[in-house]
């Protein structure tokens, strides 16, 4: 009994192996991120019209701003859990929870919407092989339910779960491959667009003459934030990169910019091609339908760009199995939900109960999504509200931590700091990036409870049934439901800093807070390691 | 703190000539968009992605060359 408890005890101290290099870490965002516009560029166009490429670029410039933020916090604290961990560490335990939750839907929402997506770029084949799509819709009650397309969609979804447990290695190499594919094809498909195809004075007309109205265009503006979400992938990856102080700054900000210019340049060559309308009604397979319509390589690039959608959505969704793994994975070690979720595969060296458990969560979301009329523009609206309230948290939390925290060194800081000379001693740098981002998310927030039919009710719903899980579980496990369990965040650090073997950054850490302790007078823990 | 710098390459790789060469081909066709924009109309989408592919042309153009430079100097520096 003893020897299987200790075996038991091991096996929980197994912890997620750093595996993930500077390239790993790029293409996990960029299957993430880079995949939205998949999805996006036909939602957005139908619902901002002449206006889309105003909507990206709005909803782009905010996303600068969150990337920026996460790269700051990622590098600095390079644990798996991303804006969940932030908040724990800035706001405490219930806002940790609250951010996590909110994250966990976005997770979920990921794994069922590029399922679901990735399916549909799939079924672009269908009509070459004889069967059409539309014979598969069956009533279920007062419902249409596409059975083909759930099925495909279980069946990847179930397929991901398998390859996750299995491990990291094999599905970041899968990222890594058709990361790259994916992002030449991207790029040829907006060069040849606009060498080729696109036409100025479509793209006039449509911005002129065909500008939709506030409200539409808001609501185009909210939807373009998805194609934007994802980047917390890199944080959710942090805990499992190598030299992530040194190797995530560099990802982050060349995967901003690489993908707020795809989203310009697909939305802006796009209406130079074809009427907005056109886009609309090929909401499924946008980015297949553009490239079909390029002349000379339309023939090949349709189905090539239909077959890659496909794949790199499939590896999106693969990203969405990951972060919410290892954000529940964290949550779990922080005794916000139960302990069950941060078993870790003995073998495999997984969280493999997470991994499962949110699998089949994702499955019923996806079932659900299926019952609503517009499949895709359901699980898009969930996608938002759950981004924009996470990151609403994660820019309280990067300004909170730049007061509560100051010792922590951060290899990257947003720019524009003010710096404030407090009344007790010490400097602390207030982040002007953090406001205006914080105030340009809380925007896009209340566009999306204002214009998001589904969203602004399932998304408050999410959230509120994941606080009576937590006041629940907190009250049985006996801790605190608002307040915070105590936490000692310098020897976390410490612990984070030597694991992620970034030493030169753990010195740095350790003489800051040996010089406040001296400041404070009071003997220091950490005098004798420095 | 200053972002700290990854250590000079250790050779001029394929991904560094793809990086220059990037850089190159985006900034004409970042003028090209800007030019047929302005000819038709002044818009504000065609004249943000004409100067988002000249700025990120040139960005991929200064990296390029940074890293050759690293690699120059540290060939320079084992001789």
């Amino acid at each position: 009994m003893a020897s299987k408890q200790k075996a038991a005890a091991a096996a929980e101290k197994v912890e997620l192996r750093r595996d993930v290099t500077t390239w790993g870490s790029y293409t996990w965002g960029y299957a993430d991120v880079g995949a939205d516009i998949y999805v996006a560029l036909g939602l957005v166009i139908g619902a901002a019209q002449g206006g889309a490429p105003l909507a990206f670029a709005l909803a782009g410039l905010v996303y600068i701003m969150i990337g920026l933020a996460f790269t700051e916090l990622a590098s600095s604290y390079p644990v798996a859990g991303g804006g969940h961990y932030y908040s724990l560490r800035g706001l405490g335990d219930f806002f940790g929870f609250l951010a996590g939750a909110a994250l966990l839907l976005d997770y979920t929402i990921d794994i069922a919407l590029f399922a679901t997506a990735s399916t549909g770029y799939l079924n672009f084949f269908l009509p070459y092989m004889g069967i059409h799509l539309d014979k598969f819709l069956v009533a279920v009650g007062p419902f249409h339910v596409n059975l083909l397309w759930l099925g495909e969609t279980m069946a990847m979804i179930i397929f991901l779960r398998w390859l996750n447990v299995r491990g990291i290695r094999e599905s970041s190499r899968v990222n890594e491959v058709i990361g790259l594919v994916d992002l030449i094809m991207e790029m040829s498909v907006v060069v040849f667009g606009f060498v080729l195809a696109w036409k100025p004075e479509l793209l006039v007309q449509q911005w002129r003459f065909e500008f939709p109205s506030a409200r539409q265009f808001l609501y185009g503006f909210s939807l373009a934030i998805i194609s934007f979400v994802g980047l917390e992938s890199i944080s959710q990856a942090a805990q499992e990169t190598r030299r992530p102080a040194t190797v995530i700054p560099r990802t982050s900000i060349a995967l901003i910019f690489t993908v707020f210019i795809l989203a310009l340049g697909f939305s802006t060559v796009g209406l130079g091609i074809l009427p907005w309308q056109e886009f609309k009604a090929h909401e499924a397979d946008p980015i297949a339908y553009l490239a079909s319509k390029i002349p000379y390589l339309g023939i090949i690039a349709g189905p090539f760009a239909a077959f890659l959608g496909a794949t790199i959505l499939f590896i999106s969704s693969n990203t969405g199995v990951m972060g919410d793994s290892r954000l529940i994975f964290s949550m779990s070690h922080f005794r916000l939900v139960s302990r069950w979720f941060s078993h870790v595969h003995p073998k495999h060296r997984t969280p493999s109960n997470a991994i499962v458990g949110f699998g089949w969560v994702g499955i019923v979301l996806t079932i659900i999504a299926f019952l609503t009329p517009r499949v895709l523009d359901t699980l898009a609206n969930l996608y938002a509200f759950g981004a924009t309230f996470g990151y609403m948290l994660v820019f309280t939390s990067l300004i909170r931590l730049r007061f509560s925290d100051p010792y922590t060194p951060r290899p990257y800081k947003v720019p524009l700091n003010i710096r404030w000379k407090r009344k007790e001693g010490g400097i602390v740098e207030v982040p002007i990036l953090g406001f205006l981002g914080f105030i340009g998310v809380s925007s896009i927030f209340l566009t999306v409870l204002i214009t998001h039919e589904i969203g602004r009710i399932a998304g408050p719903a999410w959230l509120v049934i994941c606080v009576i899980y937590y006041a629940i579980f907190r009250k049985r496990s006996g801790l605190p439901v608002l307040g915070s369990v105590p936490h000692d965040w310098e020897k976390e650090q410490v612990e984070v800093l030597t694991h992620a073997e970034e030493f030169e950054l753990l010195e740095q850490y350790k003489q800051a807070l040996v010089r406040r302790d001296r400041k404070l007078g009071v003997p220091s823990r950490w005098s004798e390691e420095v | 703190m200053p972002r700290r710098a990854l250590p000079p390459p250790e050779r001029f790789t394929g991904a560094d000539a793809a990086r220059l060469a990037f850089g190159l081909l985006m900034i004409p066709l970042g003028i090209v968009i800007l030019v047929r924009t302005v000819t038709v109309a002044v818009t504000v989408p065609g004249i943000l992605v004409g100067c988002a592919f000249v700025a990120f042309g040139f960005y991929r153009l200064w990296l390029g060359w940074s890293r050759y430079r690293q690699y120059r100097e540290k060939k320079g520096d084992a001789r």
